[in-house]
């Protein structure tokens, strides 16, 4: 809504004289924005004020206000721990690559939805490639499970023995395959998704670009590198940043459920996330818990304020604000 | 045309990213004051029941809430109101909001008198102030209570001295470990079950199997591991720091660096390098009952309490017979606090409500109603003991059923038909029998070293499962395992546990 009267400003023609005036003129357009203000502050803001929770000993006698403080104890297993770094390192390795493939993979998709001219084939395709998106995570590990179980897998049983390896790969004990099948898993399930941002982005571009490149002889490839990737720009920086912003977080499902929570593959699957999780799942110190989401978010949030910074220098239409 | 773009992107990434957020549910209530109201303990026991009260009690359902828990609660009701002027309100929650919907209830000060609680959340619900103290009201109103459970097993629910929950009246010992196996293999392949005494006898009843039945692995592990059962420690609530032999003059020792430790996984291994382990043992969901009942699995190790064989088979679908592997039964606080009975801070008037808790544990009629509904309705007298579903419904069919073994005093209730009728006598001779654990009634607070239990938790779910069932070698991996544990901080905790129970000896004179 906040848009729309970016969007309203933005006209041209449009002369201020009183401030008044300006409030009379927008009074509707405000009034609109009201529920989803309201909205914002109660489910988004409101929650905030939670964060007392990671620097507190919870006591629900005493209640949230009342418990006593107890300065950064709550963070301190994040850090203190011999595994500090393979969590980090994990989680910062998989979202830049999730980052730079995802984008890269959700364009290709992109640019190759635009292609189809034939309606139904496109829904068919799109819904095809956005399916993945919508299965849950548990049943997802149990459709990894169907072709990598060490007995019955569809890898072990059938794919395997073509190639001559007749023992099987125990593959929930080998970690050193799963930086290749996490990422495997998560782009069958998420790049149909993430494309329909860039595939709506292509819809808005003005036919006309094309036809006059196409006048002056230019290439398929020619026209997607001058024309579709440069208009793009915003969108993809924009995205990029965003995800920037939650690069200390990590799909749950994605790095519990898929690998089984085997213990022998933690060297590459545990995660801030999945760390937090096996470590309070008996005491479920909803400090403990909430300090680790405080970590990530103001890590995420500090992230995402520097990148920004950064592309600004670099040029200010693309950042983000 | 650009920003036009970038305005369109923006919107639609708002409205994904919003589906995200919305995904986040917060707790946000915030609490009032607790004024705990000390028992009056000068009020005769007619002023103290002179005002109705509704007790509102809060239990754990696994599955769908049982349809007629209404008509149930009514008749309850009925009850408790003749006996102490008291109706109650049942609050089915399901297991999996169970702990977060209680935390809940008690900061937004909803309406809630008495509640089960598992074993294992007790302490921290005890350190979250969750809980009211009982001993006053124990003293006063809890004299059928006192009578039921044994000073010794009521005591281990002592925290600082204090007690904040009555155990449920149950087997309160290890059980004997054993193992249990399919029957009619056993007898197909002549196997001597008097001849099995220890671990070591298995090799020869599994290299049978294996031989002789390629379908079927001989053990099946999974959800639950040969180690959990098999124990000869008291693992003082989390087997960070142990009590070998259940007593070892109270010296803690850490399990990872024991000879036996070691022997046991050098055991494991070499059963799982002879392919006595179903594969996929280090990862499987499954427990080892469901494995051998999907036919899959030849045995399964675990322990054994009165009653047990015949509820194990019954879940199998075929008939199980049991193999002990070690002579004697320890009493230990873990097992003693399976699930306790406790009165919320929230509570108006907790000197009815741990009436009503007596009640439970003395009146047969409420037993019957809480844990069976509706006689005619729910179930009928098979004999004078036993009851069975009535004609044209069964388990899964009958309108009202929870988990008897959430109920506070289930051997005053009647037993189903297929159950082992000596059941209730056969326990309470297993809890006076048991052999104490030198540390039964101590429960280990890990407060001091939270941030060393969340790193050993950690360590602990990457290496144990894959050696306790012989899928990693311990040669290779147990001395980086014990390594790991190390620089988790395992002696700081054990440190703080032998601490704890030199300082609780002394305050018991043990």
């Amino acid at each position: 809504m906040e848009k729309a009267v970016m969007a309203a400003e933005a006209l041209p023609g449009i002369t201020y004289k009183k401030k008044e005036n300006r409030y009379r003129k927008y009074s509707p357009l405000l009034i609109m924005m009201v529920p989803g203000l309201v909205y914002m502050l109660i489910n988004n803001y409101l929650p905030m004020l939670g964060i007392v929770i990671a620097f507190k000993k919870i006591n629900f006698t005493k209640g949230l206000l009342g418990s006593e403080w107890i300065g950064f104890e709550n963070f301190e297993y994040l850090f203190k721990t011999s595994d500090a770094f393979i969590i980090t390192r994990n989680t910062i390795l998989y979202n830049l690559l999730f980052i730079v493939l995802g984008t890269a993979l959700a364009f290709i998709c992109a640019i190759l939805l635009n292609e189809i001219k034939n309606k139904l084939l496109l829904k068919f395709y799109q819904s095809v490639i956005t399916l993945p998106h919508l299965i849950s995570m548990v049943i997802v590990s149990y459709l990894v499970y169907a072709l990598l179980s060490p007995d019955t897998g569809f890898m072990n049983r059938t794919v395997l023995p073509w190639f001559g390896v007749e023992d099987g790969i125990s593959w929930y004990s080998e970690e050193k395959y799963w930086p290749w099948i996490l990422t495997i898993v998560h782009f069958w399930k998420g790049v149909g998704y993430s494309s329909i941002i860039f595939f709506a982005a292509l819809l808005g571009i003005d036919e006309e670009y094309y036809e006059a490149a196409r006048l002056d002889g230019a290439s398929r490839v020619k026209q997607i590198l001058h024309i579709t990737l440069p208009i793009l720009t915003p969108v993809i920086t924009m995205l990029t940043l965003l995800s920037i912003g939650r690069i200390f977080y990590s799909d749950f499902g994605l790095f519990y459920q898929v690998p089984m929570n085997s213990g022998a593959l933690f060297n590459t699957t545990a995660t801030i996330d999945t760390y937090v999780f096996r470590g309070l799942m008996g005491s479920g110190d909803i400090g403990m818990s909430t300090a680790a989401g405080v970590y990530q978010s103001i890590v995420g949030f500090l992230l995402v304020i520097i990148a920004n910074y950064v592309v600004r220098k670099a040029s200010k239409d693309n950042a983000l604000f | 045309m650009k920003s036009k773009s970038k305005l369109a992107a923006l919107s639609l990434v708002t409205v994904m990213l919003a589906g995200v957020i919305t995904g986040c549910a917060s707790s946000n209530k915030e609490g009032g004051n607790a004024s705990p109201t000390a028992p009056a303990s000068s009020a005769s026991p007619d002023s103290a029941t002179k005002d109705p009260y509704e007790i509102a009690i809060a239990i754990p359902v696994f599955g769908a809430v049982p349809k007629d828990i209404q008509a149930v609660q009514d008749e309850i009701s009925e009850i408790s109101k003749a006996k102490i002027n008291a109706t109650v309100k049942l609050l089915p929650i399901s297991i999996g909001a169970w702990g977060q919907q209680k935390n809940l209830m008690t900061s937004g000060r909803e309406k809630l008198d008495l509640s089960f609680e598992f074993g294992m959340g007790y302490s921290s619900s005890v350190a979250s102030g969750t809980l009211k103290e009982l001993d006053n009201l124990l003293d006063q109103y809890g004299e059928g209570i006192k009578q039921q459970i044994a000073p010794e097993y009521l005591g281990s629910a002592e925290i600082d001295g204090k007690i904040y929950g009555v155990p449920v009246y149950k087997d309160y010992t290890t059980g004997v470990p054993g193992i249990l196996m399919r029957k009619d293999l056993v007898d197909k392949h002549n196997i001597d079950v008097s001849s099995i005494k220890s671990i070591d006898d298995l090799d020869r009843v599994f290299q049978t199997i294996k031989e002789n039945e390629p379908a079927i692995v001989p053990l099946g592990s999974g959800l639950t591991l040969p180690s959990d059962k098999y124990v000869w420690f008291d693992k003082l609530g989390d087997r960070y720091g142990v009590l070998p032999g259940f007593d070892n003059d109270l010296k803690v020792v850490n399990l990872f660096e024991t000879k036996e430790y070691e022997d046991f996984l050098n055991k494991m291994r070499s059963w799982g390098k002879a392919g006595y382990f179903n594969k996929d043992a280090a990862t499987s969901q499954i427990n080892g009952s469901d494995l051998l009942k999907a036919g899959k699995s030849f045995s399964y190790l675990t322990s054994i309490k009165p009653g047990n064989l015949e509820s194990e088979s019954r879940a199998a679908g075929t008939e199980l017979v049991f193999a002990p592997l070690m002579p004697n039964i320890y009493a230990t606080t873990s097992d003693a606090l399976g699930g306790l009975w406790t009165i919320s801070t929230n509570s108006e008037n907790p000197e009815r409500v741990m009436m009503f808790l007596n009640l439970m544990y003395t009146d047969k009629e409420l037993a019957n109603l809480f844990i069976y509904g509706i006689e005619g309705k729910h179930y009928v007298k098979a004999t004078d003991n036993s009851i069975d579903y009535p004609a044209g419904i069964d388990s899964k069919t009958v309108g009202y059923s929870i988990q008897s073994w959430i109920y506070a005093n289930p051997s005053i209730a009647y037993l189903m038909k297929s159950d082992l009728q000596e059941m209730w006598k056969l326990t309470a001779e297993a809890n006076q029998k048991a052999i104490k654990s030198k540390a039964l009634g101590f429960s280990f607070n890990s407060e001091p070293v939270k941030n060393e239990m969340t790193a050993l938790k950690n360590v602990t779910d990457q290496y144990q499962k894959g050696l306790e069932t012989g899928t990693l070698d311990p040669a290779e991996k147990l001395p980086e395992f014990r390594a790991k544990l190390k620089a988790a901080g395992i002696d700081k905790v054990i440190a703080e546990k032998q601490k704890q129970l030199e300082a609780w000896a002394a305050a018991n004179q043990k």
